[in-house]
């Protein structure tokens, strides 16, 4: 046990001691999972704002509030079932080191993307991490599986070579899904900064409020089995999604 | 693979006139091009592309970022990536133009996207913008001085400009050039021939 300077260790001091060593025991599943949450990871998120930009331009997200209300909704009843499922799914089935169930998750999910937009977002940015994996894993499944989404034998959707990325490099199931929830809470939110619903301080602090919902959606996702995935159920972001990819004038390619 | 060129430069230097200039001079040399527009908010730069009747208009793809346009072309180029794989994949063409969206003198390409590229300003804009340094001024394989037809009517001095390209760029090739006019074009596709060592000198 760490001691202090007098000699005696105080329950905080011994409570970051363990936290300290919980840290350095998974250090390198830590470190990749920041990698994979990091906005800096080049796959083309920042391209997509799942259909906030019409939203806004159709007075839909009047202010913080009802972004707020939009954020939970793709949460809830977007991604739980969906993008958060094929994530918990996806990690059972790289750790159980079989290609086929990958791909019936991937396929799974593809079924349950209705619209053009929602392929393609996920679909473009789950390519691009497929082109950076053997960069970043050494782990011969994740590295055939990419090597199938790149020849294009697999839809390639972001959740699932996420999650497959994470089990290979030691993240825990849990954490998986709720790193795959949170970045949907962040796409919406990192969006809404530059579309100027809100702030960046504040859509930090919105963020930091989205905690139980994230936590909410996780829970539901990580309960879900193939058959329980389900399409999203957000008709106004589906919708928004849609008549975006017929402006002419756009920001964001969703 | 085709060979990959970026054009950037600020809102209204250029970059999508040299695009129309350099399509009848890679026709002429038998060079298969292709071209990718970064459009901040609008397909107005692609579909100006596709309406020239200089390309055909399935070759010219426009780019949503979502982002400042800087962002597509260094830090994260995945959409334009994209954009490129798709039109290798279908029309292996030699040369794709990727036009950045207008941006500021900070803009650079990744070398994960282009092998080389070229930074365009005009002097109406400033006769100033060479001795900021930017890093678009500083860093592009070639700096394009375009509008130089302008300079005598926004009291820009045309001596001092070079004079100051000179010292930001001593080691890397700049040209001066009046693009509606087509003067100096020619000299732009000598660069991209010789930096991009594509085999077809002029």
């Amino acid at each position: 046990m760490r001691m202090s300077a007098g000699g005696i260790c105080t329950k905080a001091e011994a409570m970051n001691g363990f936290a300290s060593r919980d840290l350095l025991a998974d250090g390198g599943a830590m470190l990749t999972m920041l990698q994979l949450a990091d906005s800096a990871l080049p796959i083309g998120r920042h391209a997509h704002a799942l259909g906030l930009e019409r939203m806004l331009r159709d007075g839909r997200v009047p202010d913080a509030e009802r972004l707020r209300e939009v954020v939970v909704s793709a949460l809830i009843q977007g991604c739980a079932r969906g993008d958060g499922a094929a994530a918990a799914l996806a990690h059972d089935a790289q750790r159980s080191g079989t290609e086929a169930r990958l791909i019936s998750v991937d396929e799974r999910l593809d079924c349950l993307k209705l619209t053009a937009p929602a392929q393609t977002a996920s679909r473009r940015c789950g390519r691009r991490l497929a082109a950076l994996v053997p960069r970043l894993c050494d782990n011969s499944l994740l590295n055939t599986y990419a090597a199938a989404v790149l020849a294009e034998r697999t839809p390639g959707h972001l959740a699932v070579i996420t999650a497959a990325t994470a089990a290979a490099c030691g993240i825990s199931r849990r954490s998986t899904v709720l790193m795959e929830v949170r970045g949907v809470a962040t796409m919406i939110l990192s969006a809404a900064v530059r579309l100027d619903v809100l702030p960046a301080a504040a859509s930090q602090a919105m963020l930091a409020g989205l905690a139980p919902d994230i936590l909410k959606a996780s829970e539901l996702a990580l309960s879900s089995s193939l058959e329980d995935m389900d399409c999203s159920a957000v008709a106004a972001i589906e919708i928004a999604a849609m008549r975006h990819a017929q402006d002419h004038g756009r920001l964001f390619a969703t | 693979m085709a060979v990959r060129i970026g054009i950037g430069g600020p809102v209204g230097c250029g970059k999508t006139r040299l695009v129309e200039r350099l399509l009848p001079i890679f026709q002429g040399e038998g060079v298969s091009v292709a071209v990718i527009t970064n459009d901040l908010v609008t397909l107005e730069d692609s579909e100006r592309v596709r309406r020239s009747g200089l390309i055909d208009p399935e070759r010219v793809l426009g780019v949503e970022s979502g982002a400042c346009p800087h962002t597509a072309i260094r830090e994260d180029p995945s959409v334009n990536i994209e954009a490129v794989e798709y039109l290798e994949a279908r029309f292996a063409p030699d040369l794709i133009m990727i036009e950045s969206g207008g941006d500021n003198l900070a803009a650079t390409f990744s070398s994960e996207l282009v092998d080389w590229w070229a930074f365009v300003i005009d002097v109406a804009a400033g006769d100033d913008i060479p001795r900021k340094r930017g890093l678009g001024v500083l860093r592009a394989d070639l700096l394009i001085v375009n509008k130089i037809d302008l300079a005598c009517h926004v009291d820009a001095d045309l001596d001092r400009i070079r004079a100051d390209v000179a010292r930001a760029r001593p080691d890397r090739p700049s040209l001066f050039t009046n693009l509606r006019d087509n003067d100096g074009v020619r000299g732009v596709f000598d660069e991209i021939a010789r930096g991009t060592l594509f085999g077809r000198a002029a």
